[in-house]
C-alpha cells in the first residue's frame, strides 16, 4: 500500500483521472472528496468487501428443487 | 451452439446471443464478464435461475427473480448506471439477486443490497451496490417463526 501524508485541502491523483482530496479533518474522522469518471464505482471498503464475501459464499449454494416445490405457499405470499 | 462444462450441472448448451456481459464483472470475480442465465425449474415456475459464467465451469450462482419474492423491492438507478447499461426504458430491466444457502434452504438469504441489474434487451449487466438503502446483504427468504415482514432495518 502506498502511504502518503496529506493536509486538509490537499489531494492525490490516481491514474491521471481520479482525484482524492482531504476535504476536512474532524477529530478522528477524515472527510474525503473524490472526483472520478462516472464509469468508476466508488464504495466504502467494508461494504465492498462484504459484497465480495457474499458473492463467494453464494457460489456454494446447491439448488434443492424438491424442497422449494414443497414451499409453494411461502413463495406465493408477498414479502 | 456453444457448451460450457458446468461443475454443477454438466454440459450446458447456449447460444452466443444469450450471453449477458457484465463489463465490470462481479465483486470478487472482476475478470469474468460473460454469463448465461438459465431458469432452474420451468415447470413449477420457481423464481430461481442459474447465472453461469461461460468462461469458467465452476463459476455459477443461484439467483432469484427478486420482485417475485419481494414485490415492493425498490432499486433506484443512478443516471450513470442507466447510461452504462444503455437502458432505454424500465421494462428492459431485469433485477436478480444472488441466493446464499449456508446449510439448509430454510435459512437461505438473498443479497438485496447489491442486485444484479441487467438490461435484458442489450444484454448488459452490473452488480449495483445500493449504498444508501436499508436493504440487507443477507435478507432471509423464508419466514422464521411467523415473521412475514420485509426487513428494512439498517443492514451493513
Amino acid at each position: 500500500m502506498l502511504v502518503l501524508s496529506r493536509k486538509k485541502g490537499e489531494s492525490i491523483i490516481i491514474d491521471g483521472q481520479i482525484e482524492v482530496k482531504v476535504v476536512a479533518v474532524e477529530g478522528e474522522m477524515v472527510k474525503l472528496g473524490i472526483e472520478a469518471p462516472k464509469t468508476v464505482s466508488i464504495h466504502r471498503q467494508e461494504v465492498y468487501q462484504a459484497i465480495q464475501e457474499e458473492n463467494r459464499a453464494a457460489l456454494l449454494t446447491r439448488f434443492d428443487s424438491e424442497w422449494l416445490k414443497r414451499q409453494v405457499s411461502p413463495i406465493q405470499e408477498e414479502e | 451452439m456453444n457448451v460450457i462444462e458446468s461443475s454443477r450441472f454438466g454440459p450446458l448448451e447456449y447460444d452466443s446471443q444469450q450471453v449477458i456481459t457484465f463489463p465490470k464483472g462481479l465483486p470478487g470475480f472482476d475478470t469474468f464478464t460473460r454469463y448465461i442465465l438459465f431458469p432452474l425449474d420451468q415447470e413449477q415456475n420457481l423464481p430461481f435461475y442459474l447465472l453461469h459464467s461461460v468462461e469458467d465451469g465452476e463459476l455459477s450462482f443461484i439467483v432469484l427473480d427478486t420482485l417475485r419474492f419481494f414485490p415492493n423491492y425498490e432499486v433506484n438507478l443512478a443516471d450513470e448506471i442507466v447510461a452504462q447499461l444503455q437502458i432505454d426504458k424500465p421494462e428492459d430491466v431485469l433485477i436478480l439477486t444472488t441466493v446464499t444457502v449456508r446449510g439448509e434452504w430454510q435459512k437461505a438469504t438473498t443479497n438485496l443490497k447489491a442486485p444484479l441489474v441487467i438490461n435484458a434487451v442489450k444484454r448488459l449487466g452490473e452488480q449495483v451496490v445500493l449504498d444508501h438503502s436499508p436493504y440487507l446483504i443477507k435478507q432471509p427468504l423464508f419466514k422464521a417463526q411467523g415473521d412475514t415482514s420485509l426487513r428494512t432495518r439498517e443492514g451493513v
